[in-house]
Parts: C-alpha cells; sequence; structure tokens
C-alpha cells in the first residue's frame, strides 16, 4: 500500500514539475547574471572591483595632491582603490548616495601640518552600515598611516635632537638622509612575504565555494515555486489513509521522495552543465553528493512545512532558513567575518552540511564526515516531519 | 471600508490563531536578539597564527627583533580596535596546521636573525605567509604586519643613523666639553642612543604624526559624532526581503482563496477592497515581526520615522503584489516568480553588499526590487 501512495505523491509531484521548472529558468537567468558580474570583477578591466573613494584636497595645493597621489600609487592601494578627486561636497553627496565607498577629506594647510609637526589628521567618512569591509578598510588605512607615522617620529626625534645640538644646519641633509632610508625600506614592501598555500583536505578555492554556496541555494529556492505541492496533509486524509496501511511515517517519507525527485530533475541539467564547463567530473563522488543533498535538502525543506502547519507559514520560515542559516553557514560573507561562536556552529546547520557534502564533487575526495551528518540530517528531518504529522492528526 | 477593516482583523485573528505562526513570528526578533548578543559579546576578529624562530636567543643584550615582532603583533587587541588578532603557535608546524584546520584565517613564520638581515638589506622573503584555499585575507593582513614591522624597525633605523653621523659625534663631543646643552658623560655614545630613543618614543606616542579619523555618514547625510562602524548581521535587510516575500505568498494565497470563492458573497464592488485587507494582513503582521526584529538587534534609529517609512514600504509590498497577481492571474503563476525577486533582492539590493560600489553602471538594477527602496531610506 504504501508503494502505490508513493507512486501518487510521485505523480503529483510530477503535474508540479513545469512550475519548478519556470521557477528554475528565472533563477538560472539571475544566476547567469551574477557569474558575469563574479567574473568581470575577477577578470575584468582594472576599475572593475575595486573600490571608489573619493578624494577632496583643497584648491591649489599642489603638494597636498602628490602626497595622495603617491599613495594611491602603492601596489596594495592601487590593487583595491580607485581614487576619484573631487570638492568636498560632491565627495559627500556621492558617498551619500552610494556612488562612493569612502571619501578621504585632506584639511587645509594638511601638507604644511606635516612639515611644522602639527599633522592635522585626514578625515575619512565611510558610509554607515558598511559591514566588514568598512572595517577592513579601517585596517589598511591605519596600517599605512602607522607606517608613515613611524618614519615622521624619526624626522621630527631628529629635527628636535639636531636643534638642541647646534646643527640647525644640517636639518635638511638629515631629513633628506632619514626619508631616503626609510623610503628603501618600505617601498618593496611585498618582497619582505614568501606566500605558501597550505593544503587543507576539502578546502576549496574561494570562488570554487561560492558556486557550491549558489548551487545550495538553488536547491533550497526551487522549493518555493512547488510550495502547494508540500502542503500538509488533511486531517480527513490522513486518518483514511492510516486505515489503508500508510502511516505518518510513510507519507512523510514518500513526501521527501517525491521532492527530491521535483529536485533532482531541476538540478540535473545544472550538474551536468557544471560537468561539462570542467568545473566537476562525472565520478562517484558526484553522483553521491548530488543524491545527498536533493534528498537531505528536500527532508528539510517537508520537515519546515510539516512544522509550520500552512503554507504562508512554512513559506516564510522556509525564506528564514534559506537566508538566516544560509547567511550564518558562510553561504553569503565568508566565515572569517562572522564571531568565533557561530563559525564552529556553521558545519552543523543544514547549509553548512550541504555545501561541504557538495564540495566532495568538486575536490574528488570523501568526506566522510559530511556524509555522516548528512544522512543524520536527512533521519532527523524524516522522524520531526513524522512527529509533526502525527500531532496534526 | 469598515468591511475590509473587520476582513482585515479577522484575517489576522485567523494566523495568530495557529501557534505554529506566532512562533514563526517570534522567530525572527528572537533570532535577531540572540545574534546581536553573541556579536556583542564576541566581536568581530579574524584569527592570524604567527611564530618566530629562536625563541630563547638574545642579541646583543637586547631580544631579537623578530620576537619584539610578534610581541607588538599578539598584543594588538589589548589596543584599543582592529579587526585582527593575532595568537602564538608553539612552532611553524602548529602556523601551519592551524590554518590548515581553518582556525586560524592565514599564518605568519617569522625568520630568525631578522635584524641582521634588515641590517644588510637581505630581506627579501623573510617572513613566510601561509594561506589555505579559502584564505581572502592573507594579502590585506601581510599590511598589518609590515606596519608592525616598521612601527619597530624605523626606530633602529634613526638611532643608527644618529650614532653613525660624525657630525653628530663632534657637536656631542663639543658641548659635553662646553659643559652646556644636554649632558653628555663618558659613556657618550649609550646616553646619546637613551636620549635620541626617547625623542623617537616622545614623537610617537604624542599623537603628533600623521593619523587617519574616520567618521561616518547615513543617507540622509548626517554624521555621527562617535564613530559607528556596521555590524556583520544584515537584520534590516533580511526584514526588507521577508516583508516582502509574505507580500509576494500573501498574494497567491488571496489567489486561492478567490478560487475557493471565499469573496463570492460580497458585493463586486467590495470584493476588491476586502481580497486586499485579507493580502495585508499578513504582510502587516510580517512587518510587526520585522519591527521587533530591529529592536531587539539594536538597529531602530527614530521610531516615528522607522514606522512611517515601515507603513509605506507594507502599503507598497501590498500594491506590488496585488498588480503582479492581477498581471498574472492564476496564483502558480505568481508562486513562480517568487524565487526571482527573492533571489534578486538577496544579490542586487544592498542586504549583504551593495552591489552599486562596485558595478556603478549596474546600480539601477536594483531599483526593480522594492526592498531597495526600503533599505536606502536608512
Amino acid at each position: 500500500m504504501s508503494l502505490i501512495y508513493l507512486r501518487l505523491e510521485l505523480k503529483r509531484a510530477w503535474r508540479r514539475l513545469p512550475h519548478l521548472l519556470a521557477g528554475a529558468i528565472m533563477l538560472l537567468f539571475l544566476a547567469g547574471m551574477v557569474a558575469l558580474l563574479a567574473s568581470r570583477m575577477l577578470y575584468g578591466d582594472q576599475a572593475v572591483g575595486r573600490v571608489a573613494v573619493g578624494v577632496s584636497v583643497p584648491r591649489d595645493d599642489r603638494l597636498a595632491k602628490q602626497v595622495i597621489k603617491m599613495i594611491s600609487s602603492l601596489d596594495s592601494v592601487e590593487s583595491i582603490c580607485d581614487f576619484q578627486y573631487m570638492e568636498r561636497e560632491t565627495c559627500l553627496e556621492k558617498l551619500e548616495d552610494g556612488s562612493l565607498y569612502a571619501v578621504l577629506d585632506v584639511p587645509e594647510g594638511f601638507v604644511e601640518s606635516i612639515m611644522n609637526g602639527t599633522n592635522m589628521p585626514v578625515k575619512v567618512w565611510l558610509a554607515e552600515n558598511t559591514g566588514p569591509e568598512g572595517k577592513l578598510f579601517e585596517e589598511l588605512a591605519d596600517a599605512g598611516a602607522l607606517t608613515l607615522s613611524a618614519s615622521q617620529a624619526g624626522i621630527y626625534a631628529g629635527n628636535e635632537l639636531y636643534q638642541g645640538l647646534g646643527l640647525s644646519e644640517a636639518i635638511g641633509q638629515l631629513e633628506w638622509d632619514l626619508n631616503r632610508r626609510y623610503l628603501d625600506y618600505s617601498l618593496e614592501r611585498t618582497g619582505y612575504f614568501r606566500h605558501q598555500k597550505v593544503s587543507a583536505t576539502g578546502d576549496v578555492s574561494t570562488a570554487e565555494f561560492y558556486m557550491v554556496s549558489m548551487y545550495v541555494l538553488f536547491l533550497f529556492l526551487s522549493a518555493i515555486p512547488v510550495s502547494g505541492y508540500l502542503k500538509p496533509v488533511a486531517k480527513v486524509t490522513g486518518q483514511k489513509l492510516k486505515m489503508a496501511g500508510v502511516g505518518p511515517g510513510s507519507r512523510t517519507g514518500a513526501r521527501i521522495l517525491g521532492m527530491t525527485f521535483l529536485m533532482a530533475a531541476v538540478t540535473l541539467p545544472v550538474t551536468a552543465a557544471a560537468a561539462a564547463a570542467g568545473l566537476t567530473e562525472w565520478s562517484l563522488f558526484l553522483a553521491v553528493s548530488w543524491c545527498l543533498s536533493c534528498l537531505t535538502a528536500s527532508a528539510a525543506v517537508v520537515v519546515v512545512y510539516q512544522m509550520a502547519g500552512g503554507l504562508l507559514g512554512g513559506i516564510m520560515v522556509l525564506f528564514l532558513v534559506i537566508t538566516g542559516q544560509h547567511f550564518l553557514a558562510g553561504g553569503f560573507w565568508p566565515l572569517v567575518f562572522l564571531p568565533e561562536s557561530i563559525q564552529r556552529a556553521a558545519l552543523w546547520l543544514p547549509s553548512g552540511i550541504l555545501m561541504n557534502t557538495m564540495k566532495m564533487a568538486v575536490t574528488q575526495e570523501w568526506d566522510f564526515k559530511s556524509v555522516t551528518a548528512c544522512l543524520v540530517l536527512l533521519a532527523g528531518s524524516w522522524m520531526l516531519g513524522t512527529v509533526a504529522e502525527v500531532r496534526r492528526q | 471600508m469598515r468591511q475590509a477593516a473587520v476582513w482585515f482583523f479577522l484575517c489576522c485573528k485567523r494566523y495568530l490563531k495557529k501557534w505554529s505562526f506566532l512562533v514563526i513570528l517570534l522567530a525572527l526578533p528572537a533570532a535577531a536578539g540572540v545574534l546581536h548578543g553573541v556579536e556583542e559579546e564576541e566581536g568581530q576578529e579574524i584569527r592570524i597564527a604567527v611564530y618566530a624562530e629562536g625563541m630563547d636567543r638574545e642579541e646583543d643584550g637586547q631580544r631579537p627583533l623578530e620576537w619584539q615582532l610578534v610581541q607588538n603583533l599578539t598584543e594588538r587587541d589589548l589596543r584599543e580596535g582592529g579587526l585582527f588578532r593575532f595568537y602564538l603557535c608553539a612552532d611553524e608546524e602548529e602556523v601551519k596546521e592551524q590554518v590548515a584546520s581553518r582556525r586560524a584565517e592565514c599564518g605568519y613564520g617569522v625568520s630568525g636573525d631578522l635584524r641582521k638581515k634588515l641590517d644588510e638589506r637581505d630581506y627579501r622573503r623573510c617572513i613566510r605567509v601561509y594561506s589555505a584555499p579559502s584564505t581572502v585575507l592573507a594579502q590585506l593582513s601581510t599590511e598589518v604586519v609590515f606596519a608592525s614591522l616598521m612601527e619597530l624597525y624605523d626606530r633602529e633605523i634613526f638611532l643608527d643613523y644618529i650614532l653613525e653621523s660624525e657630525m653628530v659625534e663632534q657637536a656631542v663631543s663639543a658641548l659635553a666639553e662646553s659643559g652646556g646643552g644636554m649632558a653628555f658623560g663618558a659613556d657618550q655614545d649609550g646616553i646619546l642612543e637613551e636620549q635620541a630613543g626617547a625623542l623617537y618614543d616622545k614623537w610617537m606616542n604624542n599623537g603628533s604624526t600623521f593619523r587617519f579619523e574616520y567618521g561616518y555618514r547615513d543617507r540622509r547625510g548626517e554624521a555621527e559624532a562617535r564613530e559607528t562602524g556596521g555590524t556583520v548581521f544584515p537584520i534590516r535587510g533580511i526584514v526588507a526581503v521577508y516583508v516582502f516575500l509574505t507580500g509576494l505568498y500573501s498574494g497567491v494565497m488571496s489567489g486561492y482563496d478567490r478560487e475557493r470563492g471565499m469573496f463570492l458573497r460580497l458585493s463586486p464592488g467590495r470584493r476588491s477592497l476586502c481580497a486586499m485587507a485579507v493580502l495585508s494582513a499578513p504582510v502587516f503582521l510580517a512587518a510587526v515581526s520585522g519591527f521587533g526584529a530591529l529592536a531587539l538587534s539594536g538597529s531602530l534609529e527614530k521610531i516615528g520615522r522607522e514606522t512611517a517609512v515601515m507603513a509605506f514600504y507594507v502599503l507598497s509590498v501590498c500594491g506590488f503584489s496585488g498588480i503582479l497577481k492581477a498581471i498574472l492571474r492564476k496564483p502558480g503563476a505568481l508562486a513562480v516568480t517568487i524565487p526571482f525577486f527573492l533571489a534578486g533582492s538577496l544579490v542586487f539590493t544592498p542586504v549583504f553588499v551593495d552591489i552599486g560600489r562596485f558595478f556603478p553602471e549596474l546600480a539601477w538594477i536594483e531599483r526593480l526590487f522594492l526592498p531597495s527602496w526600503y533599505l536606502r531610506a536608512f
């Protein structure tokens, strides 16, 4: 009897397939746009992917402009920032409307203040709620300021020492010599470091990670167009089915398999395209991770709707599950920016488990921990769904 | 109007009677409160492992430069601010292991004899940087490490220059003989080094050297007197998309209700008004839930302005959903468009990243998604 019910569920799922495919096509269109933007960011021309920084320098202060141009030509700054020179008010307007990421507001008499030791600070304006990238910008700017101030301290200390020793006429030579020495050590800063990659089992590059993240997000989002399929069974129908030998466990299991069929139908072309593009290869790793991801995502989605008790509640919870826990699993922002306790918990969130499982298809290595976590999530979702079904009856 | 209001309240009551729906409404504010608490308690820090060779060495009575560098880096977190937290490892293998297991974002191994290498200008590749395939911040962290190194070594460059200068030596001797100016005794070099070092430290720490000051401006151009950085959790963005999604799906539900004949007993004139009232009820409830999430996460600004903007946003979402429902007619067709609007809102509106800052020519796309209009109001 359970097999007959399963066949009926699959037939019911089949009728939703056109809705799912239509939704998936729209999602793929968006995914294509995102991929295009990402590739422009990685491989495009120089201005793309760099943050636009407005610079406001007092009129006719050519020296200040030269100093800023020197800073902007440093390799580390040039690779990240695109300096644009304009009036202060224009800078601030563009910052507020989002055209600029930050504004360097150079005060009047800036260079003179460096020379006479008063050192008026340069104001950096950032947009509110810039998030982690704002703090990173501050770190980078403060590091540059520290390097500059360390050499300034030498110049000023030398000035004071020479004046105390009656060597005022030699101060110019002191400044020239010290500046040359400091620049010698500072200009070749990248040469100090030797970069080495450390191999980490199951770890993938940032680009590969975000492709896996988009795939998992696509899996969850594809459940929305077919949410009608996930509507919990009516009480009377449930009682009749139970009398016919189809209990809540079988109903939940059949629902999960039906949803799995839908997800598999829509992700198979996506997986085939990824294999054709060389992002993965046809292998046992791909087959296992693809099957597990469809099964587990389906189970998670089914249990969300079972516990929500209705379509609207289900969609609201599904949204929180999709965005909230996907974000906390590092699906949108790199995990490194999240608090440490959340980073540790990320491995156990549904998106985290699914992303780690899908990494097997990229790395072509077994990750038994993730496979086990997937199976536990699958079993747990089935049990929770069954309990919710029993409680409704 | 009165009938529409009655339908609105009855619809709200229908949803609130289900305990599961009530739990869902409370879930977002509760989660926002918990996450805000975690962020406040732990702050935001990026762990970087460090190690330097030759722990127990001494160099001419002073600590090796590589160990001063490591100490300078690991004590950074005791000073105010700083995103990077450097911590000491027992050896270089542990640094690699920390990076490989992703307990550290990246790691540094500093060569021994760093001072000698810098003095002889043989410093190329003297600091090893270890990163994993998924590391994103190694390059940026090198700037912080370099700045810490220069903070220490620039002092030595200055002292070496002063001590090597014949002009200074002659001036000091002349002063010592005349008994004027600074007091120099038998250990001329030692005292000169001490006094020059003290002058350097004074200028380094008296706030007279170059620095940046940071300020934040919001969309209305108001500057905060105190620095306020952003939180990593995009609560406002999630609330905006949450209300938008609820509005769209409420349109789907309203379509199914119409197909079931829920509004048949009403006169045609009142049918649309009551259908809109039914559509707006869950949107209103989601907005209240979102408001609670903003309050518990500390993201609420002026309450009057927030209420007005949210009310206008709710009306816009209801209107948009109603229009889309009227165009597409079938509730199933409306449901198909939801992933597109949801994914588009998450990607193109400034929920997680402001795409317009990196691709100004594409900034117009966000205007197609309603959450953008709400987010840009703050």
